[in-house]
C-alpha cells in the first residue's frame, strides 16, 4: 500500500514548468496537480526531479497527448512503456489523453487532429482503448478535443461518437467544457444539446481553459482566462455531472501562479453555486 | 478503413506535400476546406518553430526573427518529428544550416546551434548516480586494468573552429562579454554537461579532449594508460574532480 496520497477533489491546476520555482518556494495551497506526462518520459530530467519531489505533498493526475489513440499504425510501444514506468514511479490518481490522433505514419504532429466518426472509427478506438487498458492495469480517462474541421465520412454526432467509445470501452471521460464551446461555435452546433448527451457517470475530470477568437473561427489556444459563455456552461456542467474534480488549463503566455489560483477560485465559486 | 488514406495524405501536407482538402473535409460559409485544413497545418507549424526558437534562440539572435522561421519551416518539412518525446525534436538542425546555402555567409551558425543542441541534450538526459571512487583502491590491479570510465549521461564532446562558447555568453542577458572582444575564429575544445539544476560549459585542452573521448569509446584503463602515459594520472584526477567522469564500471 503506497504512503503517496491520492485523493483527487476540487479545483486543481495544470503544472507548467513555468511555476516549479513558485511551487518549491511558497508550496502553494491547491488541492492538486495534473502533470503533462509526456513531459516527464525521460529518466533522471530536472523535470521529473521535480514532480518527484513534490508529490508527496500533492497528489496528481496524468494528461499526455502521446497516445495517438486514433492513429492507424500501431499503440507506440515505447511511449506506453515509459508511461507505465512513470505511473509505478509517481501514482497518479488517472492516467487521461485524448480522442483523437496525434501520429501516424511515423510522423508525429504534436497536436490534436480529429476524427471522422463513424461506426467503424469507433471499434478502431474501442479496440485500442482496450489495448492500453490492459497495459495500463486501469481505465483510461479519454478528453473530447476541440476542432476547426468536420469530416465529409462522419455520420454521427460527436456525442453519439464519444458515448459510444466511452460505453464500448468501459473508459472513462474527461470532459472538456471549453472544448464544447469551441467546437460548438465552429461548427454550428448547440454546446449545451452536447453536453447533456454525455453519460454523466463516466465523467471523471472537467478541463476549462481559454480560447482565442480568431473572427472566422475560435482558436483553443489556452492562453487566456476562461470566457464567459464558457463559464456559464460550466454551471450547466456542474448541474449535469455533479461534484467533479476541475481543473484549470493555461499553456500559452502562461500568466503569474496567482492568477492561475484567481481562475480556480471562480470555478470553485461556480461549482458551489451550481451543485 | 478511411482512416489510413486520411491519416497519410493530413500528415504528408503537414510537411509539405498537397492535399485535396475538399475530399475529407466539410466547407461552410466561414472557412472552406482548404481553410481549416490550414488551421491546423499552421498549428502543427507553429508549435515546431516555437521548440526550435526555444532551443535555438542565439542562432535565432544571429540571423534575425524572419530569417529563423523562414529556415525552421524548410526544416520541419524536411526533418518532421518521428519521435513522441518532444525533447527529441530538432536535433539535424546544426546540419541542416551547415548545408543551407543562404546560411553559408555565417559560417559559426551551424556550430552554434550544434552548441546549443548539446545544452538542450543535456538538460533533457539523465542526472545519473555517481560512482564511490573511493572503493578503487579496493579491487585488484588486474580488475582496475579492465575498468571503463563513463561520461555523465548529460556530457557531449564539442570540436569546432569557432570560439562559439564566447559567442554563445556574449548573447545571454546581462553578460559582461562584448561580441566586439570574443576572438570567433580561434579552435576550440569543450565539454558540456549538467550537474543538477545547472549546465556547465569548459573548455579543453587537446588532450583533455583526446582522453575524454576515448573515455567515451569506454576504452579500458590498460588502453588508456598506453595511450596517455606519464599524462594520466594528472588527466584522471582532474576529470573526477571536476565531475567530468561520472561513474566507473568493471570491464567486460
Ligand atoms: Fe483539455
Amino acid at each position: 500500500m503506497s504512503i503517496l496520497h491520492s485523493s483527487i477533489h476540487g479545483c486543481g491546476i495544470g503544472l507548467r514548468s513555468q511555476h516549479f520555482a513558485y511551487i518549491a518556494e511558497h508550496q502553494p495551497n491547491v488541492p492538486w496537480f495534473e502533470i503533462l506526462s509526456d513531459n516527464y518520459l525521460i529518466e533522471g530530467t530536472v523535470q521529473r526531479e521535480f514532480v518527484q519531489q513534490i508529490r508527496p505533498d500533492y497528489p496528481i493526475t496524468f494528461h499526455g497527448v502521446g497516445l495517438s489513440i486514433g492513429s492507424v499504425e500501431p499503440l507506440n510501444k515505447d511511449y506506453l512503456k515509459r508511461l507505465v514506468k512513470l505511473k509505478n514511479e509517481l501514482e497518479p490518481a488517472w492516467i487521461s489523453d485524448h480522442l483523437c490522433w496525434t501520429s501516424a505514419h511515423g510522423y508525429n504532429t504534436h497536436d490534436l487532429i480529429p476524427l471522422p466518426y463513424t461506426p467503424d472509427v469507433v471499434n478502431h478506438i474501442v479496440e485500442r482503448i482496450l489495448q492500453v487498458q490492459d497495459t495500463l492495469g486501469e481505465r483510461l480517462v479519454i478528453e473530447n478535443v476541440s476542432s476547426y474541421m468536420q469530416f465529409k465520412d462522419s455520420n454521427m454526432t460527436e456525442w453519439e461518437f464519444i458515448n459510444q467509445v466511452v460505453e464500448k470501452s468501459d473508459c472513462h471521460l474527461l470532459l472538456d467544457v471549453n472544448n464544447i464551446y469551441v467546437s460548438a461555435i465552429n461548427h454550428h452546433f448547440s454546446a449545451e444539446d452536447y453536453l447533456l448527451a454525455l453519460p454523466a457517470n463516466r465523467i471523471k475530470e472537467i478541463h476549462l481553459a481559454g480560447y482565442e477568437d480568431k473572427q472566422t473561427h475560435l482558436l483553443d489556444t489556452h492562453s487566456r482566462p476562461v470566457t464567459e459563455p464558457v463559464w456559464d456552461l460550466f454551471a450547466k456542467a456542474v448541474k449535469h455531472v455533479g461534484d467533479v474534480p476541475v481543473l484549470i488549463e493555461w499553456d500559452n503566455d502562461i500568466p503569474e501562479f496567482s492568477r492561475l489560483l484567481q481562475e480556480a477560485d471562480t470555478a470553485k465559486q461556480i461549482q458551489q453555486q451550481n451543485l | 478503413m478511411i482512416l489510413k488514406e486520411l491519416q497519410y495524405d493530413f500528415v504528408g501536407a503537414f510537411f509539405g506535400a498537397d492535399i485535396d482538402a475538399d475530399k475529407y473535409i466539410v466547407s461552410d460559409d466561414q472557412l472552406t476546406a482548404k481553410q481549416r485544413f490550414g488551421i491546423y497545418k499552421g498549428s502543427v507549424h507553429g508549435v515546431l518553430t516555437q521548440a526550435l526558437s526555444d532551443i535555438y534562440p542565439v542562432c535565432k539572435e544571429l540571423v534575425g526573427d524572419r530569417f529563423f522561421d523562414h529556415v525552421s519551416s524548410l526544416y520541419i518539412n524536411q526533418n518532421p518529428p518521428t519521435s513522441a518525446l518532444f525533447a527529441d525534436f530538432g536535433g539535424q538542425f546544426s546540419d541542416f544550416l551547415r548545408h543551407f546555402e543562404a546560411a553559408k555567409s555565417v559560417e559559426y551558425l551551424a556550430d552554434t546551434a550544434q552548441l546549443e543542441w548539446l545544452r538542450h541534450k543535456a538538460w533533457h538526459s539523465k542526472n545519473q548516480e555517481a560512482s564511490d571512487f573511493t572503493t578503487l583502491g579496493n579491487y585488484t590491479e588486474q580488475q582496475q586494468m579492465g575498468m571503463r570510465f563513463a561520461l555523465p549521461e548529460t556530457a557531449s564532446l564539442l570540436q569546432t573552429d569557432y570560439q562559439v562558447e564566447q559567442l554563445w555568453q556574449a548573447h545571454q542577458k546581462g553578460s559582461d562579454i562584448k561580441l566586439t572582444e570574443i576572438d570567433l575564429f580561434r579552435h576550440l575544445n569543450l565539454l558540456v554537461w549538467r550537474i543538477d539544476y545547472t549546465i556547465h560549459m569548459q573548455e579543453l585542452s587537446t588532450l583533455q579532449i583526446e582522453f575524454l573521448t576515448a573515455v567515451q569509446e569506454q576504452t579500458p584503463l590498460s588502453s588508456l594508460a598506453e595511450q596517455f602515459t606519464e599524462h594520466l594520472s594528472e588527466l584522471l584526477s582532474t576529470s573526477l574532480k571536476n565531475g567530468w567522469i561520472r561513474s566507473f564500471h568493471l570491464g567486460v
